[in-house]
């Protein structure tokens, strides 16, 4: 079910809305933008994904803090039987609200890029570290369990040491390293900041030994060769079993704000969507799915990477590139 | 990142630079005790009676391992300031498969 560690996840962006317009925001979310998902629409998914096997379901954004309906969504979700997490710059997780999550929320990302001007800078606000820093103490709390995600770029892999730091002074389960990719915000913001082969590499070294060091897990989102070789179902470069449960197979399904529903990524190429739910419910749209050309795509994918013999890869942003080449070919007009 | 335009490893590989460490016996023992399974590509230590230089240079391993390699080394020789290096080398063009890793400790006079 691709490489999200084994957990079937449904991921949501219910709104782009945002207290900050970060330089990397690949959803082009911020204050301005007022785009939500309807409530009823994402609560009644609850129940059809717990239906269909997804375990997790992830609440990302935009700011979810700033989606009226969270609350209830997160409610449902618990009753459906899901797990779930929410992802927020932090900086408006008052002791309120806290409260609120608490029960509802498995695990809490919360971003933090690197030093405090580096994070500062990335989400264009000089308020955006000391916020999140005023924020810790009531989360630590509140007893919600938490982590820190950051973006890896070419040029943060040395301040990757701060973060994992602050983590564990913080009490916080997990560091999440996240290659940085051009999207959204990106495109305009970070040309030249996508963290290049020998970067990526540095990011997995150093990933491991700031983990050893500091006694907190460091996941970096690069996968290895190695493991591509090893497990080819992992990445969808096998043939899966498209007759089972969409959830043995493909994770993460990804509901985008206008209720788009697509694999793997925010943003992937519509010609690859499953559909709409504001048309059908996720049961019926994964029931007439037909996956053939999205998994063309991870196969060409996966191919092209043994072939290179690349030995590390950000496999979600190599499955959305081809995904848009074989939509638009280079050279083509559209 | 206007403001930060270098590598992020180039910064990286300096911070480790700027660390320094004591050559003893004990260290050169812990050292060469760590390094035993690695692939070594060259070691030299210089000084009698004690010795006060040391450079070895040996094959990391992949990214995961090398990561968890310089761990040891960091433990073994401490992260007080002073006149040592450890300089981690990508090898294999254009994808690096392993890492190479070159290690020099000066006994710091003052």
């Amino acid at each position: 079910m691709g490489v999200t560690g084994g957990k079937a996840i449904v991921q949501l962006h219910p709104t782009r809305r945002c207290n900050l317009s970060c330089r990397h925001c690949y959803s082009l979310s911020g204050p301005r933008v007022s785009e939500t998902t309807p409530p009823p629409l994402l609560m009644d998914l609850m129940t059809d994904a717990a239906g269909l096997g997804f375990d997790v379901v992830g609440v990302s954004g935009g700011e979810p803090l700033l989606y009226p309906g969270l609350v209830p969504l997160l409610r449902t979700a618990k009753q459906a039987g899901l797990r779930t997490t929410v992802t927020s710059n932090a900086m408006l997780l008052t002791e309120r609200r806290l409260a609120e999550l608490a029960g509802l929320v498995d695990v809490l990302a919360i971003s933090l890029d690197g030093r405090p001007d580096t994070h500062v800078e990335m989400r264009g606000d000089p308020r955006a570290f000391v916020m999140l820093d005023r924020r810790m103490e009531g989360v630590r709390r509140s007893g919600i369990p938490f982590g820190f995600i950051t973006t890896l770029t070419q040029h943060n892999v040395d301040e990757l040491e701060f973060v994992v730091a602050y983590a564990r002074d913080h009490g916080a389960g997990l560091v999440q390293v996240h290659p940085l990719e051009l999207e959204g915000a990106a495109v305009a913001n970070l040309p030249g900041s996508v963290p290049d082969l020998r970067e990526s590499a540095f990011g997995v070294l150093e990933g491991a030994r700031l983990s050893a060091s500091y006694g907190v897990p460091v996941q970096v989102d690069v996968a290895r060769l190695a493991d591509l070789e090893s497990r080819p179902d992992l990445f969808l470069a096998a043939s899966p079993a498209t007759s089972a449960s969409l959830s043995t197979w493909l994770s993460p399904v990804v509901v985008e704000t206008d209720g788009t529903v697509v694999p793997l990524t925010y943003g992937f190429p519509r010609a690859y969507a499953l559909g709409n739910l504001h048309d059908r419910p996720l049961a019926d749209l994964a029931a007439t799915w037909n996956p053939t050309g999205f998994l063309r795509v991870t196969a060409a994918v996966a191919d092209r990477i043994r072939s290179d013999r690349r030995s590390l890869f950000n496999w979600y942003d190599e499955v959305t590139r081809q995904a848009r080449l074989a939509v638009h070919p280079v050279g083509s007009s559209t | 990142m206007e403001a930060k335009k270098g590598r992020g490893s180039d910064a990286l590989l300096d911070a480790h630079k700027s660390g320094g460490f004591t050559v003893d016996r004990d260290l050169v023992e812990a050292l060469a005790a760590t390094v035993g399974n690695r692939e070594l590509n060259d070691i030299l230590v210089k000084g009698q009676p004690a010795p006060d230089f040391l450079r070895a240079t040996f094959v990391g391993g992949t990214a995961g391992d090398t990561g968890a390699f310089i761990t040891e080394i960091l433990g073994i020789i401490g992260m007080a300031r002073g006149a040592g290096t450890i300089r981690v080398f990508p090898r294999g063009i254009p994808w690096p498969e392993e890492f190479l890793v070159d290690v020099v400790i000066n006994e710091q006079r003052f």
